[in-house]
């Protein structure tokens, strides 16, 4: 693989990889009740 | 926009929030008793007296109770069903997402290498045609080497791009690879052992030896199912790094808090050491508030979720694809109180026995005279004998690179039984060599995340067996396995308290000889339980001492002073109780530079920010000698502090 390739390859495989993580890091950390306190909090602060 | 509009709109937006929200794992355990609440009220309303008025679920007569458990059955199977597919929809989706990722990585580290030896002919036949060039130069023809120089260049630079990415680039993605794996490993801990915690009243529910969870298959002999690794092992060590965040980002509000009530001028000092402290803890905190308060909450939650996992993992065998007998273990909810009833005691000493029997097997542990020390003559053992035991050569020194395998070894070694094992952790000597390893295994940042696991075994085992051994002793089971000092302490009060009522009673001038007799006994053995509680929160002390030290000196230091208000000598009793010096004390360590102890303090995400990308990694060989001076430089100096650091740690 040229330079610009093997760049492009990494590029692409650490974005993969750290969108993976971030769902699973929601899976595994989330509360849905707090998580949803939350999100209406800052719903309400919106408006 | 009409306000209908703008009410419709903002529902919805609520709705989405919501449903968003409520995805997930969490939202699939956290249904559960509910669910199982609605079953059990339509079940009973199907169940009607004489009056034909249903009757409440605490006036059933036992034939009724029967009838309402076989009317909820088929349900109660069916939620169960539905709870297990959608753990399975969700965490398969990711193990599909992580399977292709690694496919792609196996593929670049099988085909780079090829890529590799294919660039370094060509460089070599480039190398060759611009020999042969200058040949013809140097008699005297006239020959155009510029083009072959540039095509010199080229695939020059291209060998070297694709060395650093497979010498650094896939090793980096290959550990976060191994980062989100074990995450999602973690999401189907929360999975199963939440199904065991929700369906933990329906005793036909066997969640232990559902093939799908557990995923043996007796026939096939192998793994299918959810699980790759001992239900609870992925999430405990989930929860240690999250208790980490969670503990720093704690210490770091508390050091926040007091220096806004220092005076600048006369608490100078001290305004520079919270400074220094909040500069390194700041790294290692969730800055976010909301996201404090959400990992809080959830780890609270894990660590409950935790009371229904096994304690010892067995990882080697589920690795090796073996049969592993989990134990039998109790699913009901833990404790608050001490009200052991004959029936529960008679439960927790068949979990013991099954435990027992099961950590015979896992660890093929001699139980016998034959082990290769005798394990009631420990005392005796010093620390070059304890390497020697464990298969080292006499005067082996503890450093980076064996102090793991050291562990590991003393962890795994089929000669050595449990019963020495348990007896090592708590000779002074041999806990000595222990702690050595302990510090220098968990300096190394190479074997960081390996030497975790590592560590986890040993407090594992410094606190499963010992504790479970003086918990059965005191009739608690091991709902107290995750007692702290203050539970201890709180017990051990309840004891006491109920040793001066039954001393007040003895004062009574009603009392009749046997009653006196009765009481006193009672009270004897009451004192002989609270000296067993005092024994388990040594146990206690011992495994928090053992993890403290294997992870950061300095937190050792606050951990002992301020936990259990200790002074400077009580940080070693080892070191105090013997005198015995041989080479395998820390004289020979390596220093540990300033970068090494900063990537051990980091927690494991950061760490691997923390690494240099395979990009970032290309070198000139003149910056690769600077760094390498100034790396000499540092050494010299963190050699002088460590020893210093070292003396600090004997006094």
């Amino acid at each position: 693989m040229t330079v610009e390739e093997i760049q492009s390859r990494f590029d692409e495989l650490d974005k993969q990889i750290v969108q993976i993580d971030n769902e699973i890091e929601k899976d595994l950390h989330s509360d849905p009740h707090l998580d949803f306190i939350n999100s209406l909090k800052q719903y309400v602060n919106k408006y | 926009m009409a306000d209908s509009n703008i009410r419709s709109d903002r529902t919805s937006e609520v709705n989405r929030i919501q449903n968003e929200s409520e995805k997930g794992i969490n939202k699939t355990i956290d249904g559960i008793p509910n669910e199982l609440a609605e079953l059990k009220k339509s079940a009973l309303e199907n169940i009607k007296g004489e009056d034909g008025q249903p009757i409440p679920e605490g006036e059933l007569t036992d034939e009724q109770k029967k009838q309402l458990e076989e009317a909820m059955k088929p349900q109660v199977e069916k939620l169960y069903d539905d709870k297990k597919n959608e753990i399975k929809e969700i965490t398969d989706k990711r193990v599909e997402s992580l399977k292709s990722f690694e496919e792609k990585l196996n593929r670049d580290e099988e085909q780079i290498p090829k890529d590799i030896e294919k660039l370094e002919k060509e460089i070599e036949d480039i190398k060759a045609q611009i020999q042969a060039a200058q040949e013809k130069i140097a008699n005297g023809e006239e020959v155009d080497i510029s083009d072959l120089e540039k095509q010199l260049a080229d695939k020059n630079q291209e060998l070297a791009a694709n060395k650093e990415y497979l010498e650094k680039g896939i090793p980096g993605l290959r550990n976060k690879f191994k980062s989100a794996f074990a995450k999602n490993q973690a999401v189907i801990d929360q999975g199963v052992l939440g199904l065991k915690k929700g369906f933990s009243e329906y005793s036909y529910i066997d969640v232990d030896n559902d093939k799908f969870i557990k995923g043996y298959d007796d026939e096939k002999g192998h793994h299918e199912g959810l699980l790759k690794r001992q239900v609870g092992e992925a999430l405990r060590e989930q929860v240690e790094i999250d208790e980490e965040k969670l503990e720093n980002t704690e210490k770091y509000n508390e050091l926040e808090e007091e220096l806004k009530g220092l005076d600048p001028v006369k608490d100078k000092d001290r305004i520079e050491e919270i400074k220094a402290q909040m500069a390194d803890l700041d790294k290692k905190r969730i800055k976010n508030p909301k996201a404090y308060e959400t990992l809080k909450a959830n780890t609270k939650k894990n660590k409950e979720l935790l009371k229904y996992a096994p304690e010892a993992p067995n990882k080697e065998n589920i690795e090796n694809g073996d049969k592993v007998e989990q134990k039998e273990q109790t699913t009901e909810a833990p404790k608050q109180n001490m009200n052991i009833t004959p029936e529960m005691a008679a439960q927790i000493a068949k979990a013991m026995a099954a435990q027992k029997a099961t950590q015979g097997q896992s660890t093929q542990a001699v139980e016998t005279e034959d082990v290769p020390v005798a394990g009631d003559e420990l005392e005796d053992v010093e620390p070059k004998d304890f390497l020697s035991m464990l298969g080292y050569e006499e005067g082996t020194e503890i450093n980076f690179t064996n102090s793991k395998d050291i562990l590991e070894n003393f962890m795994n070694n089929p000669d050595i039984s449990d019963r020495v094992r348990m007896k090592m952790i708590n000779d002074p000597n041999c806990k000595d060599v222990i702690l050595n390893c302990l510090r220098t295994a968990g300096k190394n940042k190479k074997i960081g995340k390996e030497f975790n696991v590592t560590r986890r075994k040993i407090l594992d085992f410094a606190k499963g067996p010992l504790m479970a051994e003086t918990l059965k002793d005191i009739g608690a089971g091991e709902e107290y396995y995750d007692m702290g000092r203050k539970e201890f302490d709180n017990l051990d009060l309840t004891y006491r308290e109920e040793i001066n009522n039954l001393e007040l009673q003895l004062k009574k001038a009603s009392i009749t000889p046997e009653e006196k007799q009765s009481i006193e006994n009672t009270i004897n053995e009451y004192e002989a339980i609270r000296t067993k509680i005092n024994n388990a929160r040594e146990f206690q002390r011992n495994a928090d001492y053992i993890k403290t030290f294997g992870t950061r000196i300095q937190d050792a230091k606050d951990f002992v002073f301020k936990k259990f208000g200790l002074n400077k000598k009580a940080l070693n009793p080892a070191r105090e109780e013997t005198t015995v010096k041989t080479s395998v004390d820390n004289k020979d360590t390596k220093p540990v530079d300033d970068k090494q102890k900063e990537d051990v303090q980091k927690t494991e995400p950061e760490r691997e920010e923390a690494q240099p990308s395979w990009k970032n990694a290309v070198k000139s060989e003149e910056e690769k000698d600077k760094a390498a001076a100034q790396r000499m430089e540092n050494e010299k100096e963190d050699k002088a502090k460590n020893e210093i650091e070292k003396d600090d740690m004997q006094i």
